[in-house]
């Protein structure tokens, strides 16, 4: 884990540098601000040293806590990152949940119809879910809540939220979070969703599943003991993949809603050059990629005994 | 002789064949079991042969009422089970077991086999307590040539003639009476298929089973059955007792089958003769005029090509469905 964090995060910070130009550039560029201004930033922010050095200084940092400092925002980047993480916490685990339960019982139901109606009215909905990009739906919805009213046209809080209690600030932030949670939900449970169908109806076909009933167990168990057991492999390892976007997986929703999360920091971040910042997300992706797969596998080592090591 | 413990009349399996998106239309059927007629006896073994896609194994599964039938009768000790609901069946359910052809995907790979043995036990209320379902389940290792510590281990454990033991072993579990093998041997090597049919063999005489077999293996069907039916395109076309059927096979299909399998008397097998049937088997979908063996029959007549043959009486226990047997006035 630790080599992989290392040639990643080397990676990353070499490709932000081989993008031309830096943060001061936009400085750079103001002919009202003096030449010995920008050397004194370029200074403060380390930037006139070798890349080699900087690599080195923000990774010594990073191994005593320091995420780094943030040119942007002038603060220290852990201090940003905190602030946001819970926002973004609240929108992706929310749909991450709903489109895992909603992808697995319809899975479940399309396989057991399999060719019926139902089933293919789903596949139209999951094919749908999977073929609209993400940033069009999401003008879709901001189109239909200017349209409407019905649903707040972005951000997280209500202008007055501060004069709210405790139950109306929830309410409020609730609502706030509908559109931005079926964009990502619309998208992510179409697929979990074909990925369960199929397993089931794989598994559905063997002899084993067919034994089962020739025993004349009951369909439910037939269904829930015999196949589903079987089928639920390949989701889980999804699960734990999955678990790893969880914080950085919803970029452009974020963005276009302005839902205050890591998401838009991290992609102003980037448009900015704020290196610091941008390191930090991918710090937390690479932690988040190699836990996720660690707790999948884990699952999976769990619930199926051929995986176990003796 | 007393009552047949298996009888089926008329037997359909059609599989309709559907076009269309939404709105679905019929635009035929796979008629995978057509009209199939015969009787079992007890502690008999009924094989079924004939090549792939002939509906030996959808007969099966349609006796066994894992697929419902299209129409006709099966009755199991008198009793017509083709139209009876879930709870009515659990009784027949018990009765009726199958070993399946590969024992790799028959098994939950998710079960250990103490699991596996003891789930149908406590279901069927074969036993009252998990102990006694325990003890029984080591009982049935044991009959299978297993042993107790085998219990808790998971089917990937074990090598292909174990898992068709552990398989054996199940089905046995609940006392049935009748066992369906569908070519219970065929995914093993050839030193394990003796012992697994060596042991078919012994339980047959212990405990008083009747089998229905489905191979392709002629001369283990020669070996271990009573009765045999040679079926093509869904239908059977010879039935009968195996030596008669064996030493005077009638229907060309069956001859040609016949001749196929090797002897393994070096004498004998230097003078067989192999029919060499041309051509391929027709599809089930648009099956031909008259007799459906006509097309690749070396004796066919005007007459094939117009009527599907009757079944013929050609003795007490043998019955073919071919012009021949007129001709040759047998």
């Amino acid at each position: 884990m630790v080599p992989e964090l290392f040639i990643i995060t080397l990676l990353v910070f070499l490709i932000m540098q081989a993008a031309p130009g830096d943060f001061l550039d936009q400085y750079r560029l103001d002919p009202s601000v003096s030449k010995d201004f920008l050397q004194a930033l370029e200074k403060q922010y380390g930037l006139d040293q070798p890349i080699m050095v900087q690599y080195i200084k923000w990774l010594k940092g990073l191994v005593t806590g320091d995420l780094g400092y943030s040119f942007y925002y002038r603060r220290p980047v852990s201090d940003l990152i905190g602030e946001r993480v819970l926002n973004t916490l609240i929108l992706s685990l929310y749909s991450f949940v709903i489109s895992w339960i909603v992808g697995i019982i319809l899975g479940v139901i399309s396989a057991l119809k399999k060719y019926s109606f139902w089933d293919k009215f789903l596949t139209v909905i999951a094919f749908t879910g999977i073929a609209i990009p993400g940033f069009f739906l999401a003008l879709l919805l901001l189109y239909f809540a200017a349209k409407t009213g019905t649903f707040p046209v972005a951000g997280m809080y209500s202008v007055n939220h501060g004069k709210m209690n405790v139950w109306e600030g929830f309410k409020d932030i609730f609502w706030h979070l509908q559109l931005p949670a079926f964009t990502l939900t619309f998208g992510g449970f179409a697929g979990l969703m074909r990925y369960m169908r199929g397993s089931l109806l794989d598994v559905l076909n063997e002899d084993y599943v067919e034994f089962a009933r020739a025993k004349g167990m009951p369909e439910r168990v037939v269904i829930f003991k015999h196949a589903m057991r079987n089928a639920i492999n390949p989701l889980i390892t999804m699960f734990g993949f999955s678990l790893s976007s969880l914080l950085g997986g919803a970029v452009i929703t974020e963005t276009i809603f302005s839902w205050p999360g890591l998401g838009r920091l991290v992609y102003q971040a980037l448009v900015q050059q704020d290196i610091y910042v941008v390191m930090a997300s991918t710090v937390i992706s690479v932690i988040m990629l190699i836990a996720g797969n660690l707790v999948g596998d884990i699952l999976l080592a769990a619930v199926d005994p051929r995986i176990r090591l003796e | 002789m007393n009552e047949p413990v298996i009888r089926v009349q008329n037997l359909k399996k059609f599989f309709p064949i559907t076009k269309g998106f939404l709105v679905k239309k019929k635009v035929g059927d796979v008629k995978a079991v057509d009209d199939v007629s015969f009787e079992v006896y007890k502690k008999e073994t009924f094989a079924l042969v004939g090549e792939s896609g002939c509906g030996k194994t959808t007969t099966a599964r349609t006796m066994l009422r894992l697929i419902d039938p299209t129409d006709g009768k099966i009755e199991i000790f008198g009793k017509d089970i083709s139209h009876l609901n879930r709870e009515k069946l659990l009784p027949f359910r018990r009765k009726m077991q199958i070993v399946f052809q590969n024992p790799i995907g028959s098994l939950n790979p998710r079960m250990t086999i103490g699991q596996i043995l003891i789930e149908p036990l406590l279901f069927h209320k074969i036993v009252d307590t998990k102990q006694e379902a325990y003890d029984k389940a080591i009982e049935l290792l044991r009959m299978v040539g297993l042993k107790p510590y085998h219990m808790d281990r998971y089917p990937h454990q074990f090598s292909g003639g174990q898992k068709q033991r552990i398989a054996i072993a199940r089905a046995l579990s609940v006392d049935p009476e009748i066992i369906f093998l569908d070519e219970p041997t065929s995914a093993l090597d050839v030193s394990v298929q003796a012992q697994i049919i060596n042991l078919f063999m012994k339980f047959q005489d212990e405990l008083n089973l009747t089998y229905i077999f489905i191979s392709h293996d002629l001369s283990l069907v020669r070996f271990i059955s009573d009765k045999v039916a040679v079926m093509y395109l869904g239908r059977i076309v010879e039935i009968g007792d195996v030596d008669e059927i064996f030493e005077n096979p009638i229907h060309p299909y069956t001859k040609a089958l016949l001749s196929a399998s090797p002897i393994p008397d070096p004498k004998i097998e230097k003078q067989r003769k192999r029919i060499i049937l041309t051509g391929s088997v027709p599809s089930p979908i648009a099956r031909p005029s008259g007799c459906f063996f006509h097309p690749r029959c070396p004796f066919k007549t005007e007459k094939c090509e117009k009527e599907y043959p009757n079944m013929y009486k050609v003795s007490e226990n043998h019955q073919v469905s071919c012009y021949l047997v007129e001709k040759e006035g047998v």
